[in-house]
């Protein structure tokens, strides 16, 4: 059975199930535009450098039962755990906050489903993988916070891949009302090193002076194919912050698109991608500069060994009347073999006058003049190696929450013996 | 005193073109040795070729420290056994924390002589009373190595680590080259608190200004890859007078 098969299996099953009217009618119109278009193939523009046949090849097999879960572990806040796109209740809590909504999904549209609707609306013309998830999904965060309020721990939402269903669709919608603030972490995970597929969209909007801290983890299982998409609102003087790991996956891709809507918004996005032999990564992001007087920054890095392949275009727009646009963007990468290879493309279009935009990548190996430095203070070769991978890796995820560095900096420590 | 260093016959290449061309020295335990010279005439290559930088092609001669063949070991051997190497350009690392580094540095040397590990509280409590001797600022081990260091912090910090790391074969590459006078005065003073009965100093230096604050045992002149002249600290004050010049003239008539 091939993806498509599979899928078209997924969807057969999903529309005999006792949706509202309005709900099956958004999936059936984004289900016959990804039927019509099917997978992106390489003549289009956005997946040039990413081939798709890890998953047109992909076969589903039997799904793993879910016994461990090798996450973060938070301690506190609410935790949110999926396997296969599927909530597991028994090791998820929603404690109870002021001014915070947060639901699974499926719960939320089952208790007011009308209320979601104009939420879960798509365009018409929508990307293949979040029309198939808009005709497939199952379940995913709703999270809506009241004008001024504030997550006090970070939420985590965790899925578990391959696990109940080899090929998941999960769905992420986040509101954050005027001046509330929220931190939330999407960790990805996977069991086994079988072939499985996740496909993600997320939308976030922020209405003024609101700020996300959104904070991505992929570390997946070897086979493991990742489609991820997040798309976010930032509103008047409102505040986007991204940090994104990718760690481990066969072929992962992710897309990240900032709309800065209105004037005084801001976004950070940071990462760090990896990709060993025999695994692929691509970070596609955009930031929409719509409004005048936004400012973002943007600093992407790259691991890339053995015969590891990474893909990055970071595109930043500025639309006409943009005006007092800042914008800065990086992408440095390090090639750990001679068979790994970079596609690192940053793309500056600017149609306003007044503004001030950088922008610069780079592809490197370790820099020998530090190797010998630290090895003329004693540090064995190899050891300076590793401790150089480390300080170069860490780098790309400064700023991040006090709470999570050091669960974040054992999850890159446990992945650069890997590349 | 034991002849802490002992060099022979050096003939070095880099990228096939020869820098030093039989090159002879010895530096006795306790003794404190300049090595000057024009632009080009070796002497960077010599200090970088005793600690083990690669792209440095030795064609022949020795270079024994201690008794050891020198030559036949990785710079990081070479560090472990005593050897320092101050840096005339330190390199920035940025995203490695300068406490990281200095600790794995100091337990390497630990190890090296059969002592225990330092833990995170000793090794604290050993560099902040030698950052303090060095005017090193209070948020230096937090920074990342050298990340936005001026040129004079860089070259304090440089004799910092050598106060750390107790070496026994001191070697400083410019470690003068720009520095205003107050950061040469305290560098200056870091260097002579080293000076020991057990220590060897090899000072690579293009002016005498070092040389005043830090007096050598011997100076050497280092000419075309050779020295072509030896004597005290009273050979500072001629070249002084006379700069590099008498070199060439000297060369020619030969």
């Amino acid at each position: 059975m091939s993806a498509l098969t599979h899928w078209q299996a997924q969807y057969a099953q999903r529309s005999s199930g006792a949706e509202p009217a309005w709900l099956r009618e958004l999936r059936e119109a984004a289900w016959s535009g990804f039927a019509a278009r099917g997978l992106p193939g390489r003549r289009d523009e956005d997946w040039k450098y990413t081939r798709l046949s890890a998953l047109e090849r992909f076969a589903p097999k039997a799904p793993l039962a879910l016994t461990d879960l090798p996450t973060i572990a938070p301690t506190a806040g609410a935790l949110l755990v999926f396997a296969g796109g599927r909530l597991v209740p028994q090791w998820s809590r929603l404690p109870a906050a002021p001014g915070v909504e947060v639901a699974n999904l499926a719960a939320a549209l089952a208790a007011d489903g009308d209320a979601l609707r104009p939420r879960l609306r798509l365009a018409d013309a929508e990307r293949p993988f979040a029309a198939l998830n808009q005709a497939l999904f199952e379940d995913g965060l709703w999270l809506r916070l009241a004008p001024g309020a504030r997550l006090a721990e970070p939420l985590h939402v965790v899925h578990v891949g391959g696990v109940a269903q080899s090929s998941a669709h999960l769905r992420l919608l986040i509101e954050l009302g005027e001046h509330s603030e929220a931190l939330v972490v999407e960790h990805h995970l996977g069991a086994g090193a079988d072939a499985y597929h996740v496909n993600v969209l997320a939308q976030a909007t922020l209405a003024p002076g609101a700020r996300l801290r959104h904070v991505m983890l992929l570390t997946h299982g070897p086979a493991a194919i990742h489609i991820g998409d997040f798309r976010v609102r930032v509103g008047r003087d409102a505040r986007f912050e991204s940090h994104a790991l990718a760690a481990g996956g066969g072929l992962l891709r992710q897309d990240i698109d900032v709309a800065l809507d209105e004037p005084g918004g801001e976004c950070s996005l940071r990462g760090l991608y990896t990709a060993g032999t025999g695994e692929h990564v691509d970070f596609h992001t955009r930031i929409e500069h719509i409004a005048p007087h936004c400012r973002s920054e943007e600093t992407y890095k790259g691991l890339i060994g053995g015969t590891g392949r990474a893909v990055f275009n970071g595109r930043v727009h500025v639309h006409p009347g943009a005006d007092k646009t800042d914008s800065a963007m990086t992408c440095a990468n390090l090639l750990l073999s001679n068979r790994a290879e970079v596609d690192a493309k940053p793309e500056l279009e600017i149609y306003a006058d007044d503004v001030k935009c950088s922008h610069g990548a780079t592809v490197g190996q370790l820099d020998e003049a530090q190797v010998f430095y630290l090895r003329a203070r004693g540090i064995a070769e190899a050891a300076a190696r590793e401790l150089l991978m480390t300080a170069f890796a860490r780098d790309a995820l400064g700023g991040l929450d006090a709470r999570l560095q050091d669960a974040v900096a054992a999850l890159i420590d446990a992945r650069l013996p890997q590349l | 005193m034991p002849v802490m260093l002992e060099i022979s016959g050096l003939r070095v290449a880099v990228d096939g073109k020869e820098i030093l061309r039989g090159l002879d020295l010895s530096i006795d335990a306790g003794e404190v040795h300049a090595v000057m010279g024009p632009n080009g005439s070796g002497k960077s290559t010599l200090a970088n070729v005793i600690a083990g930088r690669d792209g440095y092609e030795v064609l022949a001669g020795s270079v024994r420290y201690r008794g050891q063949d020198l030559l036949a070991q990785s710079p990081e051997e070479r560090a472990r056994g005593g050897v320092f190497l101050g840096f005339q350009y330190p390199v920035e690392i940025p995203g490695l924390s300068t406490a990281v580094f200095l600790r794995a540095a100091v337990n390497a040397r630990r190890a090296h002589r059969g002592e225990e590990p330092l833990d995170a509280m000793d090794f604290l409590g050993l560099v902040k009373g030698r950052m303090k001797e060095l005017g090193i600022r209070e948020d230096f081990l937090q920074r990342a190595i050298n990340e936005g260091f001026s040129g004079g912090e860089k070259k304090r910090a440089e004799i910092f680590q050598m106060a750390l790391l107790e070496p026994q074969l001191v070697l400083l590459d410019e470690i003068d080259s720009g520095l205003d006078i107050d950061a040469l005065r305290v560098v200056s003073d870091g260097i002579n608190r080293l000076r020991a009965p057990d220590r060897a100093m090899l000072l690579v230096t293009h002016y005498r200004r070092l040389l005043d604050y830090v007096p050598p045992d011997r100076i050497h002149v280092l000419s075309e890859g050779q020295i072509v002249r030896s004597g005290g600290p009273e050979l500072a004050g001629e070249l002084e007078q006379s700069g590099y010049g008498w070199l060439r003239a000297e060369a020619a008539s030969a």
